[in-house]
């Protein structure tokens, strides 16, 4: 049967996704490199300009360019996703295989995950991001210590069924070393179910992002982020809708595409057996 | 029955004994002087010390917990920096808007986000299962703020149906002028969320679909109506309980940011104003209850799966 | 003689992506009402499907291609499922392989059974409830006023199956379809399971359509014997001759199997090689890749089946054509 499985097409909401997701990303690239405005240059003469030839998504209160800001917005969002969800899986997964593996670490690593993850995933990192203070590290930290619990779950289940299966009990069995059957029995065997979750978490770290610089306890001023572009044009929403449309459209796309991307992955990935004939 | 509940409530000592330590050491833990960062650096020596004092943290780590313990045993958490008012008055003043804020949510998120979740179950491989899941992925990718700012802007400014900010207590003002005020930011809670409970609702749906008791079912007969509707749904429903649950923390925490740009006083505006003012006893009084609350949620979606599934409380008790 | 199941050129095809793989292929045959067949081959072979389409109960992604299938005079391979149902547990009862998930976890036994006699007949809720008593004492079980009360997973495996057993004939089927109904239970209670089918069988005076890959249970239950090989009928034949004159080399290759099992031989044949995978382009004789007796003539053409010389049986195979 996994010849036929493998023949069954990539999934198109992979491939869609990642068109999606190209989009913005050379857009940011492209933006940036010929830019012609300073992203922090403020022009009282051009306030709320709407979107034309020169200004492509208008200006915001202060006249400041709007498209290239939504770039640069573009490009931290992405810097902090990517980072996040690099720190976090690998913490996360750390916790999660070493927790299943050692049983003798089980009740302590877990309590602490079961209490972190008892604080819901935004209020914890909005707490540790006002208390480090706005700043893209910051962000980073306190968005990875949010991740990482929930990490850890889906790594430690994904790990006991593995470690469950008699080829890894034969492992055991036969004298191979911890690091070896880590390494070439329990990791391979997770991957799949660790990739998704990945693309999952990219998605929402950009959202949390957006959402911690949107209540002002992320990005700091005036660095452009694009949840605190649809802070900044809340108040002018109906004489300058664009303020707030253009940032806020992206953050979409971005999660969107990844979140679809998710969707894609767990499906072709893990799909679900078929009833025997 | 009695036993498993009593069984559950045991089982959840140690996770609060956790979150105990874990709201005292984020906020104790964390790097720099707080008292620095709160006053400014311009603020006076002697200011500082004073603050410290006044806040013990110029007392070592382990005595603060133990101050710490002994707050949480009198359930007296002190005054807050910000207020000067007893901690535990002021998160008492703000649990009403936040607890009806989350119920229009749960309510409006549940009402659509299960029958959204069964019919894309029932369409399973046909075009409208295409629609639905694009329509539910959107709901959990767009930002709630930006959506709650635009419907502000639609329903509140433009054709004034629901007021566009505040909050009006039930005892000054009654119930139906609050629920008026929770409207709006409710819907927008709501919709938000229903993406996620139909995503879970269609997994467990499409989990059951396959379950061998429904072949026998048809093989006895019974209509395919009555198969999806009354065989299915039951069982259906234990996952379904589990997925409110589940929302009901994520709605919380949502919550949080609806009432920022709703701007009611709830917990979520107080946690936010707590931390841009660094308002320390506040925050981790905040934490603390928000985690016990959702410690609350899960034991009761528990109980309420014992009671729909027998098998579950089997197993348990 | 009535022909109660009547199953004609039956070919079912499930899609798997893009591709479409043949599973039953082009499998005839009929039973008569009051007699009991057994089908008999490896698992994977079509045999469960076989009794599935004949229920309208396929997954969707499996499709009647081609044939059709009767019951009692009623074609019931078109009929929309609606009609269908009307058939399902009145005229045909059926038994899966499966008791601990056979039955729903969060309904009692007794809103269980009471359901498709609601459905199928006319009879008062304590007349029926009466009646879910009188079947579970006919299915062996003890305390049946107890049992009703009690959900699924407070059950044992063997006491589910007899549950399943009771609802299949609740309405009076007169055909009963056991789908494996005794490979997931415990050897002890295997035999208590068949003797209840073959003592309901015999009182209800029902047909009976028995499934395994276990020539015991088949040869215990049934009169007559279908072989069944890579979604093909390859032999069928009465008991009795399939069991002493095997003609396809499969089938002689099976009994031969089973009946050194039961033997305790110390040397154990080995049919070589496996089934061959669904959509596995084969021109010949399927089964000659395995068959010792295999000539060119197999490997080139596809062998017709031809009636034996006995007159009663079929077999499918190069072997027994006369030029």
């Amino acid at each position: 049967m996994s010849k036929i499985m493998k023949k069954n097409n990539l999934n198109s909401y992979i491939i869609i996704g990642i068109i999606l997701l190209t989009i913005p990303i050379i857009v940011s690239i492209v933006g940036s490199l010929m830019s012609i405005h300073n992203p922090l240059e403020t022009d009282a003469l051009n306030k709320l300009q709407e979107p034309c030839v020169k200004y492509l998504m208008g200006t915001d209160d202060v006249g400041r360019d709007i498209f290239t800001r939504v770039t640069i917005g573009i490009r931290v969002s992405l810097l902090i996703g990517l980072s996040v969800t690099l720190i976090g899986t690998a913490l996360g997964m750390c916790i999660g295989i070493i927790s299943a593996y050692y049983k003798k670490t089980e009740k302590i690593l877990m309590r602490i995950v079961d209490g972190i993850m008892a604080f819901p995933t935004i209020i914890l990192a909005i707490v540790l991001a006002g208390i480090l203070g706005a700043g893209t590290k910051n962000i980073i930290v306190a968005l990875s210590i949010s991740y990482i619990p929930t990490l850890a779950r889906v790594t430690r289940n994904a790990t006991l069924e593995v470690l469950s299966k008699e080829y890894v009990e034969s492992a055991i069995v036969l004298g191979k070393s911890d690091i070896y059957i880590i390494f070439n029995y329990i990791v391979p065997n997770i991957l799949s179910q660790v990739i998704v979750q990945i693309t999952y978490t990219f998605a929402m770290a950009i959202l949390h992002e957006s959402i911690l610089s949107f209540l002002g306890v992320g990005i700091k001023v005036p660095t452009p982020s694009l949840g605190g572009m649809v802070n900044d044009g809340r108040n002018y929403i109906s004489i300058a809708p664009w303020v707030i449309t253009f940032p806020g459209l992206t953050i979409s796309w971005i999660v969107l595409a990844l979140n679809m991307v998710g969707d894609g992955l767990s499906e072709w990935l893990n799909p679900r057996r078929k009833n025997r004939g | 029955m009695i036993r498993y509940i009593f069984k559950r409530l045991l089982h959840s000592i140690p996770l609060i004994i956790a979150i105990t330590i874990i709201s005292f050491f984020i906020v104790h833990w964390m790097p720099g002087d707080p008292i620095r960062t709160m006053l400014g650096d311009k603020a006076p020596e002697e200011q500082v010390v004073r603050m410290r004092e006044e806040l013990n943290l110029d007392k070592p780590l382990y005595e603060q917990f133990q101050i710490w313990l002994k707050e949480l045993v009198r359930m007296d958490f002190g005054e807050s920096i910000m207020w000067k008012e007893s901690v535990v008055q002021i998160v008492k003043s703000r649990i009403e808007p936040t607890f009806l804020l989350a119920l229009i949510g749960i309510i409006i998120s549940v009402l659509l986000g299960v029958p959204l979740g069964i019919v894309s179950a029932r369409v399973h491989g046909k075009i409208m299962e295409k629609i639905l899941s694009v329509l539910s992925l959107l709901s959990i990718s767009l930002p709630a703020f930006w959506i709650a700012i635009i419907m502000i802007q639609i329903f509140g400014v433009k054709f004034q149906v629901f007021p566009v900010a505040g909050y009006h207590t039930i005892e000054n003002f009654g119930i139906l002028i609050a629920l008026k005020d929770l409207m709006l930011p409710g819907l927008v809670l709501g919709i938000m969320h229903s993406g996620q409970i139909g995503r879970m609702t269609k997994a467990s749906m499409l989990e059951i679909m396959k379950q061998d008791y429904l072949k026998t079912a048809r093989a006895s007969g019974i209509s395919e109506h009555i198969v999806l509707n009354y065989y299915a749904l039951k069982p259906a429903l234990t996952s379904v309980v589990v997925v409110i649950g589940f929302s009901f923390a994520a709605l919380l925490a949502g919550a949080v940011v609806i009432e920022q740009i709703f701007n009611i006083p709830g917990i979520g505006n107080l946690t936010i104003t707590a931390i841009l003012n660094r308002d320390y006893p506040v925050i981790q009084v905040v934490l603390l209850f928000i985690a016990i609350i959702f410690i609350i949620v899960n034991i009761i979606t528990d109980i309420v799966c014992a009671f729909i599934n027998p098998k579950v409380r089997y197993e348990n008790e | 003689m009535d022909k109660i199941l009547d199953i004609k050129n039956l070919t079912v095809k499930v899609n798997i992506g893009k591709n479409e793989l043949k599973i039953v292929d082009n499998i005839s045959f009929a039973l008569s009402s009051g007699k009991t067949v057994g089908i008999i081959g490896e698992s994977g072979c079509g045999k469960s499907i076989t009794a599935l389409s004949i229920l309208g109960l396929l997954e969707s992604n499996i499709q009647i291609t081609y044939g059709t299938i009767d019951i009692e005079d009623i074609c019931v391979s078109n009929l929309p499922v609606k009609e269908l149902r009307k058939i399902c547990g009145k005229k045909v009862g059926m038994v899966f392989q499966e008791p601990m998930t056979a039955l729903n976890p969060v309904f009692t036994i007794e809103q269980q059974m009471l359901a498709p006699m609601k459905v199928h007949m006319k009879i008062s809720k304590q007349e029926a409830k009466n009646r879910c008593i009188k079947l579970l004492k006919q299915v062996g079980i003890k305390e049946p006023e107890l049992i009703l009360k009690n959900y699924p997973h407070q059950l044992s495996g063997g006491m589910r199956q007899r549950i399943v057993i009771a609802m299949a004939i609740a309405c009076n089927p007169s055909l009963l379809i056991a789908d494996e109904p005794t490979t997931a239970l415990d050897v002890t209670i295997q035999l208590q399971i068949l003797r209840i089918i073959k003592k309901l069988v015999k009182q209800n005076k029902m047909s009976l359509l028995i499934i395994s890959h276990d020539i015991g249970v088949i040869s215990m239950l049934a009169e007559e014997i279908i072989v069944m090989y890579a979604g093909e009928i390859v032999e069928q034949d009465s008991k009795d001759n399939i069991l002493k004159y095997a003609q396809h080399p499969y089938s002689v290759k099976l009994i031969n199997a089973a009946l050194e099992l039961q033997n305790n031989s110390e040397k154990l044949t080995i049919v070589e090689g496996s089934v061959p995978r669904p959509g596995e382009n084969i021109v010949g004789c399927k089964f000659a890749a395995r068959c010792e007796f295999c000539t060119e003539k197999c490997l080139s053409e596809k062998p017709p089946t031809i009636l034996k010389e006995n007159s009663i049986g079929k077999v499918k195979c190069w072997k027994y054509v006369k030029d």
